[in-house]
């Protein structure tokens, strides 16, 4: 099974979880460092710092069969988004970063 | 009200719909006053009894409350945050004084869920413009607040107006201009002028949908990208084609979407958080 990292925001997070990715506060200060385990502890002093967005481990249990349709789904419907788009760098770029940051976990 | 037959009507029956919540409208006057203090915050919310029950409802979730029961509205500033019980107030209650709009036609969920991803997404570009965040957040919460003013006012050809979008899959301003002769953008501007609200939201409403006029509007830049973004990102607006996009509003703001990409996945969350304020 694949472990991933997701973006979760704070008030979805609960004790157990595992960090993706260090918990930076706006000053760069290292609030929690990779890999930490969330306490009840760690959790309110997360909340206490107005901290919105976490990264955490999770696993995917989806098979690779289940993720090439996910990915074939998900690329039809962004593509069905920008269906009227113009045809302008700025509009082409969206599209592309939006396709890469849907599909990048898919992989 | 009566039927309208002209713009000139339209805009007259939009300007007898009732006022916002006076604690609304206090507190979305003074959103760049550093000055305002926790007191003055907790009169104007406690000074409306039905706000500040909602206020002090949602405030005792579970996801909003970590320090246990919240009795006052006082509390709840302190416990919660001067920030996070404003955001609320505006949220509940700007979507409490236009919950007498009703029509069938008009799927008011994805509605209210589009507005505050855009508040959302406009708060966070704003303080990468250095551009006031509280105010990009009322900006977007309010910018389609025309929608609801036309549905009050002409129900019927708004109607028209959801009817010619899904027929010719284009955008809700281009069939409102087509049916109206106008669309949400003027209205909503038009109501918010009435209603005494700051000019510099008044002008981005206006020109949300039209950034690239004779006279330009940062903010209205703001919301016009971060309406584009939000489309893009699926948030609220399940089914429709993403808006054109000024490529003037994006220079303006020397903003470009590969500086954005890291963003894209803090505006989600902070949407899915904020989300919680329209249960």
């Amino acid at each position: 099974m694949k472990i991933r990292k997701k973006t979760i925001p704070l008030v979805f997070a609960k004790e157990g979880m595992e960090l993706g990715a260090p918990v930076i506060d706006t000053q760069g200060r290292t609030l929690l460092a990779d890999g930490a385990e969330l306490s009840e502890k760690s959790l309110t002093s997360l909340r206490r710092r107005n901290v919105s967005c976490i990264s955490i481990l999770e696993e995917d249990p989806r098979s690779e069969e289940e993720l090439a349709i996910e990915r074939e789904k998900t690329t039809a419907c962004i593509n069905d988004i920008f269906r009227k788009a113009d045809k302008t760098a700025n509009m082409e770029l969206l599209h592309k970063l939006i396709l890469e940051y849907r599909i990048e976990p898919l992989l | 009200m009566s039927t309208p037959t002209s713009i000139d009507d339209i805009l007259k029956n939009v300007e007898q719909l009732p006022a916002m919540p006076k604690a609304v409208t206090e507190i979305i006057r003074c959103l760049d006053d550093d000055s305002v203090e926790i007191e003055a915050l907790v009169k104007q919310i406690s000074s409306d009894i039905g706000l500040a029950t909602r206020i002090l409802r949602l405030a005792n979730t579970p996801h909003f409350s970590v320090h246990g029961n919240i009795a006052t509205v006082h509390d709840a500033v302190m416990l919660v945050g001067f920030k996070e019980i404003r955001d609320m107030v505006c949220v509940v209650g700007v979507k409490e004084s236009m919950s007498q709009s009703k029509s069938v036609a008009f799927d008011y969920a994805q509605f209210w869920r589009h507005s505050l991803g855009v508040a959302v997404c406009a708060r966070i570009l704003a303080s990468l413009v250095r551009l006031s965040p509280d105010t990009a957040f009322i900006s977007g919460m309010l910018h389609d607040i025309g929608q609801l003013a036309l549905i009050l006012s002409a129900p019927d050809e708004f109607k028209l107006s959801v009817d010619y979008r899904i027929s010719h899959d284009c955008q809700i301003f281009e069939a409102e201009q087509a049916v109206f002769g106008m669309d949400h953008a003027k209205v909503g501007a038009h109501l918010f002028k009435k209603w005494g609200f700051p000019q510099i939201i008044c002008d981005a409403i206006e020109k949300h949908h039209m950034p690239d006029t004779d006279h330009t509007f940062l903010m209205a830049d703001l919301v016009h990208v971060s309406e584009v973004l939000c489309h893009a990102l699926e948030i609220g607006n399940e089914e429709h084609a993403i808006p054109p996009l000024s490529d003037q509003a994006m220079l303006r703001l020397g903003i470009n979407f590969n500086r954005l990409r890291p963003y894209f996945a803090q505006i989600e969350c902070e949407y899915q958080s904020a989300i919680l304020m329209l249960d």
